[in-house]
């Protein structure tokens, strides 16, 4: 088997989709804690319902980097649902669902329509469950994941005790000076990046597994925001890791493969967690 | 202590893949063997091939597939021009990639059944048609996959 692994390491393919994998996970990690306290955990599959949507779009007028018709059609639903959603007509879980069925339905209907490619069912395979993505990365996707990966990272870095203090008390942040909107604008923007990013790793359905899972994990052992968030960035990159190495050796689809990795490590961190009795519920 | 642990896992894991990478997976006849791999890295290699095929030419390669005749070809499954087509998807049969292949025996090569799977090993070329650069492999020969 390592005979295996060390063969598929040989190709450049490989080395990038555990690079992407890895630092892809890191990010969805970071602010999977902020959104579960939220209540904002079902974003992810909104979002990226909106990015499927933008794609279909940008497949249908045969741009040439989707990329950057998709990014910027999700910050703009993610500021939409997230930073004014709490002023909002439609507020929450029922802005969310209306916003991923409707956009995921929209974008089958163009792909449908006004289809480009001879294989329909193979586009929408490989954008809802990731299929393949991964491993079809080429050298310029792996550096724009890169450079969106260090700049999300960053962000949160920079901005963490605000952050902190949004999700906790939005009111008393903002009453003590705290600009939460724009806090809540920053929040949206990165999830938004994290989640087009996401999309190569596992698909647009299974997004959100890579969002919930690490944080909720993470919640069953641990109570102070800034031992779950490294808690819940750990777990998640052994999770990606594991799950990459599993679907490369055993021909398992990327996306599945991890999402499963993780609901084993959720099992395996409520068992610990109710072991040490003091379990924080998420 | 909880920081440097963490930083030295984080560290460990991302160089990890790099580090590996150095090793040897041993030696084989052609330059790129896929039939040591499972079909979805069959697939996710052939698409870096056609991706940037120019970095492949006159390389060879030995591939699995199904075999398909040519577009061009008779549909009797006998064909004309000893061109063959290579059918490769992923695992789950939800993408696949074709591969052209140009005999290097025509008349001595018996063609199987259509869908039937073959090793076939190659050289790859690329040609331009109607301004687009395409990829095939060469100086073929096709067997009927052993397992």
């Amino acid at each position: 088997m390592i005979g295996t692994l060390l063969h598929y390491l040989e190709y450049p393919f490989v080395r990038y989709a555990l690079v992407v994998g890895v630092l892809i996970a890191l990010c969805s990690s970071l602010l999977g804690v902020t959104l579960v306290l939220k209540r904002y955990s079902f974003i992810g599959n909104g979002l990226s319902s909106v990015a499927f949507g933008a794609m279909t779009v940008a497949t249908v007028l045969d741009m040439t980097n989707e990329m950057t018709l998709v990014l910027p059609v999700t910050v703009l639903c993610a500021v939409l649902l997230l930073s004014a959603g709490q002023r909002a007509a439609l507020k929450g879980d029922a802005a969310v669902a209306m916003v991923s069925v409707g956009a995921l339905a929209f974008g089958y209907m163009l792909m449908n329509i006004f289809s480009t490619s001879s294989n329909l069912s193979a586009d929408v395979c490989s954008t809802l469950f990731g299929s393949t993505s991964i491993l079809t990365l080429t050298i310029r996707e792996v550096v724009l994941c890169i450079v969106l990966s260090v700049a999300v990272v960053a962000a949160f870095v920079l901005f963490y005790h605000k952050i902190f203090a949004v999700t906790f008390d939005e009111s008393f942040a903002q009453a003590t000076g705290t600009n939460a909107r724009a806090y809540n604008l920053v929040i949206a923007v990165i999830v938004a990046v994290i989640i087009v990013l996401a999309m190569n790793l596992v698909g647009s359905l299974l997004i959100s597994a890579l969002v919930i899972f690490p944080a909720l994990s993470a919640m069953r052992v641990h109570k102070t925001f800034l031992s779950v968030t490294i808690c819940s960035a750990i777990l998640s990159v052994a999770c990606a890791l594991a799950g990459l190495l599993v679907s490369i050796l055993g021909g398992t689809p990327v996306g599945s493969t991890i999402v499963a990795v993780n609901a084993v490590a959720f099992g395996i961190f409520s068992l610990i967690g109710r072991l040490k009795g003091g379990v924080s519920r998420g | 202590m909880g920081k440097k642990w963490f930083s030295l896992l984080l560290v460990g894991l991302l160089t990890l893949p790099l580090l590996l990478g150095c090793g040897s997976g041993g030696a084989s006849d052609v330059d790129i063997d896929l039939s040591r791999m499972n079909p979805n890295m069959r697939y996710a290699e052939i698409t870096q091939v056609s991706q940037d095929p120019a970095k492949y030419v006159g390389k060879t390669a030995r591939l699995v597939g199904y075999f398909r005749p040519y577009p061009d070809g008779d549909k009797n499954g006998t064909y004309t021009t000893g061109r063959i087509a290579l059918e490769m998807p992923d695992q789950a049969g939800c993408c696949a990639a074709v591969v052209e292949f140009v005999l290097k025996d025509p008349e001595g090569t018996k063609l199987p059944a259509v869908g039937t799977e073959v090793t076939v090993v190659g050289v790859l070329e690329t040609y331009t048609q109607d301004g687009i650069v395409r990829c095939q492999f060469t100086d073929a020969t096709m067997k009927k996959s052993s397992h």
